[in-house]
């Protein structure tokens, strides 16, 4: 490794720490290197440039690109099966008549489209009639504009979708895309939302998917999510955190309900 | 042991398709190359699995099928296709095909379709 190489790693680090609470450990700085280097070769220029470029201000394309590769954007349908058929379970069975949901770090849209097929598979097997809406939110730009296409290659619809569900609710185009049906996509709304700013909404949610976004922040930074997350939750609402993440000394505010080998938080 | 069967006429995909399961204790790999071969080694062996594709020479992939179930075959077929087109995929389901895989895909995928089809997860080794 070149010897300039750490400083400006630590460089790149420290603003994305300071941006997003993200914190890179030193040893997985070869995973920011990696990730730079994409975005050198995006930008047509060398991680030297790059680096040069960063230094006289971040700001435009290269602000958005730090912030996209720094949020780890990947993702599948119905990752983490389990916290689903808990869902089902805990929440879809007690017949809600109508669930305002928040997938809260939505990506590309895969986990709020998971949640819509879900229940329509709900309500069709059960001749259930729960009324329901999505909001996702994210910080990235890139992938709210692909999350509202609502529109993956065949590798990415493929990834979580079992075939059955993946022909009814998605059609395909003649270069082999698969779009979601418009069923789906009409309840569910994306917004841009950094986390770390101020939020607040007018009705409340009943369920927030909050999955992987406080692993990667220090503790104050987690408090302050979740305090704001709270907030945005109604009484007896669901919270669900990533299958590594748990709330244990960072709010009080929930009860914890084991099901099918995944935890929900129901608000007290 | 948990057993595979590969129907596929193209080598690179048995040695593809080999290669990602190979690396995963537990499973068993066998290829053949159409429609035929598997009905033949399907009367001497039992699989717990198996992976078919659409075209072949000799028989293709929708004629095995058809022939298979009608003779009481239990065992779970995935169709492992480019074939593509949403009414093609839903005639195989409704043929009785437990899940159908587009290529090309990847290690995830094609270990996500074995678990939604065996309940079964297989350690899923780096390629």
């Amino acid at each position: 490794m070149n010897v300039q190489v750490p400083n400006m790693l630590q460089f790149f680090a420290k603003y994305i720490e300071s941006e997003l609470g993200i914190i890179y450990a030193e040893h997985n700085y070869f995973q920011l290197q990696n990730r730079l280097e994409e975005i050198a070769k995006l930008m047509g220029v060398s991680l030297e440039k790059l680096s040069e470029q960063a230094q006289s201000g971040i700001h435009g394309t290269l602000k958005q690109l730090l912030l996209d590769i720094a949020t780890n954007n990947e993702t599948s349908f119905f990752r983490d099966p389990r916290i689903f058929q808990a869902i089902e379970n805990v929440i879809l069975k007690s017949n809600p008549q109508n669930l305002r949901i928040w997938s809260a770090a939505s990506s590309t849209g895969q986990e709020a489209l998971s949640m819509a097929i879900l229940i329509r598979e709900y309500n069709l097997k059960n001749a259930g009639n729960i009324k329901f809406s999505i909001l996702g939110s994210d910080i990235s730009e890139r992938v709210l504009e692909r999350a509202k296409s609502a529109t993956y290659t065949q590798l990415e619809v493929q990834r979580g979708l079992p075939m059955p569900l993946m022909i009814r609710y998605f059609s395909k185009d003649n270069e082999d895309r698969w779009t979601a049906t418009a069923e789906l996509s009409r309840m569910i709304e994306y917004k841009k939302m950094n986390l770390k700013d101020n939020f607040s909404f007018t009705e409340k949610f009943d369920l927030v998917l909050c999955r992987n976004v406080l692993i990667y922040q220090n503790v104050e930074g987690k408090k302050d999510i979740l305090g704001r997350v709270t907030a945005a939750m109604g009484a007896g609402g669901y919270l669900i955190l990533g299958a590594g993440e748990s709330l244990l000394g960072l709010s009080d505010a929930f009860e914890q309900i084991s099901e099918n080998g995944s935890i929900l938080y129901r608000k007290k | 042991m948990f057993r595979i069967l590969i129907v596929d006429d193209t080598k690179s995909v048995h040695a593809f398709v080999k290669s990602l399961l190979a690396k995963s204790p537990g499973l068993n790999v066998t290829s053949v190359y159409n429609g035929l071969e598997a009905q033949e080694i399907l009367k001497k062996e039992k699989f717990d699995l198996i992976f078919l594709d659409w075209e072949m020479p000799v028989m293709d992939g929708p004629t095995a099928l058809a022939e298979l179930k009608a003779k009481g075959l239990k065992t779970p077929i995935i169709m492992m296709t480019t074939k593509n087109a949403p009414d093609d995929i839903q005639r195989m389901l409704s043929l009785g095909v437990a899940e159908y895989l587009l290529k090309p895909f990847t290690i995830d995928i094609l270990f996500e379709k074995i678990s939604y089809v065996t309940g079964k997860t297989f350690e899923c080794a780096s390629p």
